[in-house]
């Protein structure tokens, strides 16, 4: 019995991904393949930034934060202190070659705010689907005394796009 | 060595196999037509190019038949004028070229001239902006795209901007219904009459009275008052932080700072 227990969890486990347990997680596979390491971890911060944003709700902002690093923001960053930091997401770096490792930060720097933009619109987009409709952006947008988690999965929300319902049909 | 003699039989044969190749390309190019155009305009190009075919049909007939039929108001120089007129009509209408830029296939969306890398970024920016604010419909026919490839390429990255700013605005205008979100703000409904009357309350159709510049954001009268009255109220109707709205004063005067 313990033997299947173990089998099905390393099962499960080998199926996860970035973030696989929090809210709106599967975003993170859709992370464009083929980027520099620099790339994938500025778009890995630029998404939980923006999923940490008000566009989503108080839930998700316990989830996620501000995640943008302010050594490679910087003009005059540290590498030493970021080689240290990012050992595994930038371990493919060659550090020796100038060039590259400013490759790596411009990448970084500039995939951010495109997938801050894309996966902050992601949720907001989800939620509207799913009838939760955002007054404040302080304001729950998610109430649990109110709605449903299954609501996700409502196709009444913003944009329905049943033949006869509002959308464009 | 001398080649043997080709038959009659084979050559038939080999311009048999060479029309079903040239029919199965047509075939797929005409498919790869349908899939890539926007099928809305498709048609409509259709329309128009059997318009110009009738068209020209019809003059061609006249021109030939005008001494059978009754030409009598119709001189040589006015059928030429007309024919001349009409060509000049024909040749503004939307032809396969124009039609057929292929873009996202079902969307209003046409993409715009430029360098192929610019419209790759436009491309890419407008998908993901439809993926991320589109409804259903629009989640399961897009995706995310960005090219890690071409990040350093600047018109690929302006492409990628302007497609998504673009479409955006798009997407949660057309397949949004009414406005429900923060973006209320932004959706001006007032009608810009300028007829005030004398007071400023009935300028541009209510415009400082009943318009975007009042209401409350804790009722369903969302607008751009809302933002400064958070300031005044709190956030839901709670203490007051100034003593007045900051920068409206609401008299029929229409008073800014309370001047």
């Amino acid at each position: 019995m313990c033997n299947k227990i173990f089998l099905i969890s390393l099962f499960l486990l080998t199926s996860c991904y970035k973030n696989w347990y929090k809210p709106a997680g599967y975003l993170f596979t859709n992370m464009p393949k083929g980027g520099t390491p620099g790339f994938e971890l500025g778009w890995i911060h630029g998404c939980q930034s923006g999923l940490g944003s008000q566009f989503g709700s108080a839930f998700y902002m316990t989830m996620y934060t501000w995640s943008r690093d302010p050594d490679i923001t910087s003009s005059v960053p540290d590498i030493e202190k970021i080689k240290a930091r990012y050992k595994k997401e930038l371990g493919k770096v060659n550090w020796n070659d100038p060039s590259e490792v400013k490759k790596n930060f411009r990448d970084y720097n500039t995939i951010f705010w495109p997938a801050h933009a894309y996966c902050r619109h992601s949720t907001l987009g989800m939620l509207q689907t799913a009838g939760l409709t955002p007054d404040l952006s302080s304001g729950g947008r998610w109430d649990p005394a109110q709605h449903s988690i299954g609501a996700v999965w409502k196709l009444t929300g913003k944009g329905d796009v049943r033949i006869g319902a509002t959308g464009l049909w | 060595m001398t080649q043997p003699p080709i038959s009659n039989l084979a050559l038939m044969m080999a311009a048999k196999q060479e029309w079903q190749r040239v029919q199965t390309l047509f075939t797929k190019c005409f498919i790869a037509l349908i899939r890539w155009m926007d099928i809305n305009l498709l048609i409509l190009a259709i329309i128009n190019q059997l318009g110009v075919l009738v068209g020209g049909i019809a003059i061609a007939t006249i021109l030939e038949n005008k001494d059978k039929v009754y030409m009598a108001p119709f001189s040589k120089v006015t059928i030429k004028n007309i024919a001349l007129f009409l060509l000049l009509i024909l040749a503004s209408c939307r032809w396969f070229k124009d039609a057929a830029t292929p873009f996202l296939m079902g969307d209003y969306m046409r993409l715009p001239q430029g360098t192929p890398t610019f419209q790759q970024g436009y491309k890419d920016g407008c998908g993901t902006s439809l993926y991320t604010r589109g409804n259903v419909f629009y989640r399961t026919i897009h995706k995310i795209n960005y090219n890690p490839k071409l990040i350093d390429n600047p018109e690929y990255r302006f492409g990628y901007s302007r497609g998504y700013t673009t479409c955006f605005q798009i997407v949660v205008g057309g397949a949004s219904g009414p406005q429900a979100s923060f973006d209320a703000y932004l959706n001006y409904g007032t009608t810009f009459d300028m007829s005030g009357g004398g007071n400023i309350n009935n300028l541009w159709g209510g415009f400082f009275s009943n318009g975007i510049m009042q209401g409350d954001v804790t009722n369903s009268n969302v607008n751009l008052d809302s933002v400064v009255n958070i300031w005044q109220n709190a956030e839901r109707g709670g203490g007051t932080v100034f003593g007045s709205n900051p920068i409206w004063a609401g008299g029929s005067a229409g008073q800014f700072f309370g001047q």
